[in-house]
């Protein structure tokens, strides 16, 4: 499932660019260079956990500008900022945008590093979570709408003969539909249905962050 | 006796004879009545006094011999007579019928029973003879008369044969002759011959008289010299018209008398009844018109000659016509002129305003033309005192003591005096007056004309205050002259000076010379002029000489060095000729001006707006300081990354490679000599320099701000568009004042992009030959300038930023303009300004001027 992380770094100065890439690896980790925003729009494809490090003066589209269009789409990388020429407003545009880190040029690397490992931590975790929400959606889209029913009642608590009083059914019909669905969802009890369920209502959640 | 029935008296005593006869007789048709006689006496008797239509007699009768019966009738017979006999001869028979017996029968019972035959046959042949002889009595009698009317006519007549002339004639038509008055014409041999071969038969008495012949021998003997020539060609035309066939015809000819005489006739020409065709006979019948061809020809020439006389007197009376019409006409001509005279005359005198008068000086009595006019204020006949009257009581003794000078032999006057009108008001008159005198030497009269001339006292007012106004006029100029700052100096077409004012003889002071007493020569003596460029100019080319040559000078700068004192100064001079209708030269004016002072002046501001200029560029880089910081942050950080790193890949390497620390090192070493550049740029961007134009590439000026802008445009997210025209020639400026420029226009255009949707922000760079000069654009895609600012745009302390000063487009003006370019802005479409501006080319071979600029202010 997880493949390694990766680092994408943004910056039209080469110098910078390689020389991050270097540190990158440094801490064994991937890295992939892109001179412009374009270009890594362009090439770039969510396969496993990652970061963005990411300049904001370039010529073309503007780092922020990438940030927005990032922001857009539902699944985000972190990004940690990093430019040689910080303002505050900049500083609060990025970080509205859901910027990670701003780091200002001249940096010392031990202030990227932090920022990697944790933007990357972060992101892994996010990223397995992510499949986890995946799969529990997956399962639960193999209930039909009767064991659907039943889940819900189940998730309130209730038994299965009140389920059986509320949806007018024998209790053998409940226990039947009961047991389809908790092996359909691969859980053995109510604790862990629970859980998947929250799972999916978790990265929900999750993703309706503030926007900029 | 029957009258009816034929008497035959018979003469025979032989009664048995008789009894025969008888009845022979009576058995005969038609029947007859008979008379028997026996003897001649009885017979004879019987004829005395009765004519029988026949007798027959017998030979041998009682009393004698019948033949005496014959021989009885006298001359003529009146009858018949039919002799019989028993015995007979031939020659009895001879001698009976030539005594003129009808018939001559001896007697046989044959012939006795045929008597009624022979007695018929006798009547019938005695009727006959009698018929012939009545016919040739007749005939006779015919002849006769016509023989008395012939001979006696008193018309001309001729009996001619033309039968040998008719065949010959014949003969020629058959021979195929068409035109015979033309072959008469060419052959009056045959005329003649034919004439000749006229056969004359007879003439009458009338013919002769008519040639004055004496008889008709003679006539006929003088033919040629009758027919003369003359008459050939009327017998010609005779003998054409008997050709063609005519046997009757008349033609006019021409004969000669006896006597010599010519006279001329008129020929008709008649065939007589039965020789049309032969022309055996011909009448020819000759009238004397001669008389009446004279009459005629007088006639003819009396008229010819009226005729004549007829156009001569026509001719002399049109002649004459004409001439009186002339003379009419000239009198007429003469009479308008004299007319005309007059008139032009009156209206001379009433165009002058004028009258004219005589004065007779000895009945006193003065006559006034009839002219309308203001003047004519006596009456057209009167006295002199009346013309006295009219005068102003004023000057009334000064008039009468010129006309009276006049008089006594002056012969001539002339008086300007004021004249009384009988409207009471009183007019301007000029009298002139001339005396005619008699052989004494006495005045006789005076003839004058009096001229209103209130007009021309009224102008000759008008002048006297013309002038007094021009006098001030003139008085102001000359002050002007006098006062004004600049030398003025006015010479002639040949450079002499005509003119000088106060500041021009100054000017001249100071060279230590005298304008007034200047001649050119002394001029170019005593100073040295030279061209902006230093330049010494040549006599010909000093500002004077060339506005007389025609040109016009605006602001021409020399500088000027005397020679005597060594003094210096600039002068600015400005003139022009003065050119005749013609377009000649007639005078050069010349105004200049020391603008030595004014020189120092602009040089001192000149450097002022260098420094200013500095100043702007220095300002600019503090604005672009944080851009610069950035700047020169990347290269920082790119060595702290690396040196970091490096040392870490150092620390963990058991055994550090070479390779890769002199990489670090040239890595470190790369990114201090790029941040020593930045450093560089900026620090040659702000120096302060003496402008200095050169030739300039304009890629690489342009690429160097570009740099410059780098990260102002990565901040706002601007995309550049640079366009160069390729090949561009060098364009001849100060490369730190281009820069600025195209800076200063770049970052508004930058700011200007900044407020506008982050999308689309474009700013183009563009270089582009134009008209022979380099033409740099820089546009952007901003809100654009809003038309209440864009004619302030380039002036000074107008600016849209608040705590701005607006020195920025106001100085890239004044830098443009120095380089001898221009600046402007233009609205973009769809939205955005376009700042364009433009500088020369540099050309190797071209001298530059430095020229000053200036920031205007307002």
């Amino acid at each position: 499932m997880n493949s390694q992380p990766t680092v994408f770094v943004v910056d039209d100065d080469p110098a910078i660019n390689q020389t991050i890439k270097e540190l990158v690896e440094l801490i064994g980790l991937k890295a992939l260079v892109y001179t412009s925003a374009r270009a890594f729009l362009d090439e770039f494809e969510r396969t496993g956990p990652g970061c963005l490090v990411l300049d904001v003066r370039m010529p073309g589209m503007s780092g922020l500008e990438l940030q927005r269009k990032l922001t857009d789409a539902d699944d985000r990388l972190p990004v940690i900022i990093v430019t040689g020429h910080a303002d505050v407003p900049m500083a609060v545009d990025a970080m509205k945008l859901g910027a990670l880190d701003f780091l200002e040029k001249p940096f010392r690397t031990q202030e990227l590093c932090e920022s990697i490992q944790r933007a990357v931590h972060l992101d892994v975790e996010r990223w397995r979570r992510r499949q986890q929400q995946a799969q529990a959606e997956r399962k639960l889209e193999c209930l039909t709408s009767a064991e659907r029913e039943v889940m819900e009642k189940v998730l309130d608590g209730k038994t299965n003969k009140t389920i059986a009083l509320e949806l007018a059914l024998s209790i053998r019909a409940v226990e039947d539909r009961r047991s389809r669905m908790m092996k359909k969802l691969a859980v053995k009890s109510r604790a862990e249905l629970l859980e998947l369920v929250r799972s999916c209502e978790t990265l929900v959640e999750y993703a309706a962050t503030p926007t900029a | 006796m029957d009258c009816q029935l034929p008497q035959v008296l018979l003469i025979e005593d032989e009664e048995d004879h008789v009894e025969l006869i008888r009845r022979a007789l009576a058995a005969g048709e038609p029947p007859l009545g008979l008379t028997v006689v026996r003897t001649l006496q009885e017979a004879r008797h019987h004829l005395g006094h009765e004519t029988p239509n026949l007798v027959v007699t017998d030979l041998r009768l009682p009393d004698g011999n019948g033949m005496e019966i014959l021989a009885d009738r006298p001359g003529e017979a009146r009858f018949p007579v039919v002799v019989l006999t028993g015995c007979g001869n031939e020659s009895a028979a001879v001698s009976a019928l030539k005594q003129g017996a009808l018939d001559y029968v001896v007697k046989s019972d044959a012939t006795l029973a045929e008597m009624a035959r022979i007695v018929h046959r006798a009547l019938r042949e005695w009727q006959h003879i009698a018929d012939r002889r009545r016919a040739e009595e007749q005939l006779r009698e015919s002849e006769a008369r016509y023989r008395s009317l012939f001979e006696d006519s008193p018309l001309p007549l001729r009996e001619q044969d033309f039968s040998v002339v008719k065949q010959r004639l014949d003969t020629l038509r058959e021979s195929g002759v068409e035109d015979f008055r033309q072959y008469f014409r060419q052959r009056p041999e045959f005329v003649r011959d034919c004439l000749s071969q006229v056969k004359i038969l007879d003439m009458n008495q009338a013919v002769l008289t008519l040639h004055r012949a004496e008889s008709k021998e003679q006539f006929r003997a003088s033919l040629p010299a009758i027919f003369c020539e003359e008459s050939l060609a009327a017998f010609a035309e005779g003998l054409a018209l008997i050709a063609e066939g005519r046997w009757a015809f008349t033609v006019e000819s021409t004969m000669r008398t006896l006597n010599g005489e010519m006279i001329r006739v008129l020929i008709h020409f008649r065939a007589a009844p039965g020789c049309e065709k032969n022309l055996k006979k011909v009448f020819i019948a000759a009238m004397d018109i001669t008389a009446r061809k004279q009459a005629e020809e007088a006639l003819q020439r009396a008229k010819e000659e009226l005729e004549v006389r007829v156009v001569q007197r026509t001719s002399e009376l049109a002649a004459a016509n004409q001439q009186l019409l002339r003379e009419m006409e000239e009198r007429h001509r003469v009479d308008e002129a004299l007319w005309r005279q007059e008139a032009d005359l009156h209206f001379a005198l009433e165009a002058a305003d004028a009258v004219a008068f005589s004065w007779d000086v000895r009945d006193g009595r003065v006559r006034r033309s009839e002219e309308a006019s203001p003047v004519a204020v006596t009456p057209s006949s009167c006295t002199i005192n009346d013309l006295a009257a009219q005068v102003h009581p004023e000057d009334r003794w000064n008039w009468e003591a010129k006309i009276q000078t006049a008089l006594q032999g002056a012969g001539q006057y002339e008086s300007e005096h004021r004249q009384m009108r009988p409207d009471g008001s009183v007019g301007w008159v000029l009298e002139k007056g001339r005396v005619t005198y008699d052989a004494a030497g006495k005045p006789i009269q005076l003839f004058g004309v009096t001229i209103d001339v209130r007009k021309q006292i009224i102008a000759r007012q008008r002048i006297e205050d013309l002038a007094a106004e021009a006098k001030i006029e003139l008085a102001k100029l000359h002050a002007v002259i006098h006062s004004m700052r600049e030398a003025l100096l006015i010479a002639d077409a040949q450079g002499d000076l005509v003119l000088t004012n106060p500041a021009a003889v100054q000017l001249f002071g100071e060279a230590g010379l005298d304008p007034v007493s200047l001649s050119p020569q002394q001029c170019f003596e005593a100073i040295e002029l030279c061209d902006r460029e230093g330049r010494l100019l040549d006599c010909a080319d000093w500002p004077m000489q060339r506005i007389l040559r025609g040109e016009t000078l605006s602001n021409v700068e020399l500088t000027a060095q005397s020679k005597a004192t060594g003094k210096q100064g600039i002068l600015s001079c400005n003139g022009a000729p003065v050119c005749d209708e013609h377009g000649a030269v007639v005078l050069g004016v010349l105004s200049m001006r020391d603008v030595s002072d004014q020189k120092q002046s602009e040089a001192r501001l000149k450097r002022l707006q260098d420094e200013l200029a500095h100043a702007a560029r220095v300002k600019t880089m503090g604005e672009m300081a944080s851009g610069l910081a950035h700047e020169l942050n990347q290269p920082l950080a790119a060595i702290l990354l690396k040196a970091e790193v490096g040392a870490e890949k150092v620390q963990r390497e058991k055994a550090p490679q070479k390779k890769q620390v002199l990489e670090v090192l040239h890595f470190v070493a790369d990114q201090a000599h790029r941040s020593g550049e930045i450093i560089r740029r900026m620090k040659h961007f702000v120096q302060k320099n003496e402008p200095k134009q050169a030739a300039l590439d304009l890629t690489d000026a342009i690429g160097e701000v570009t740099a410059l802008l780098k990260n102002d445009l990565n901040h706002a997210g601007i995309r550049l568009d640079v366009r160069l025209e390729p090949d561009l020639p060098q364009v001849y400026a100060d490369r730190i004042q281009f820069q600025q420029v195209l800076l200063n226009l770049a970052r508004n255009a930058i700011e200007a992009l900044e407020e506008t949707e982050t999308n689309g922000r474009i700013l183009t760079l563009e270089a582009r030959r134009r008209d022979g000069m380099a033409e740099i654009a820089v546009s952007d895609t901003g809100s654009g300038v809003p038309e209440d600012r864009r004619e302030m745009l380039f002036n000074a302390f107008s600016s849209s930023k608040p705590g701005g000063m607006g020195l920025g487009l106001a100085i890239c003006r004044s830098i443009i303009e120095a380089h001898g370019g221009r600046i402007r802005a233009a609205p973009n479409s769809p939205q955005g300004t376009t700042f364009t501006f433009t500088l020369p080319f540099f050309d190797k071979d071209a001298t530059y001027e430095f020229s000053t600029h200036r920031v205007r202010c307002g």
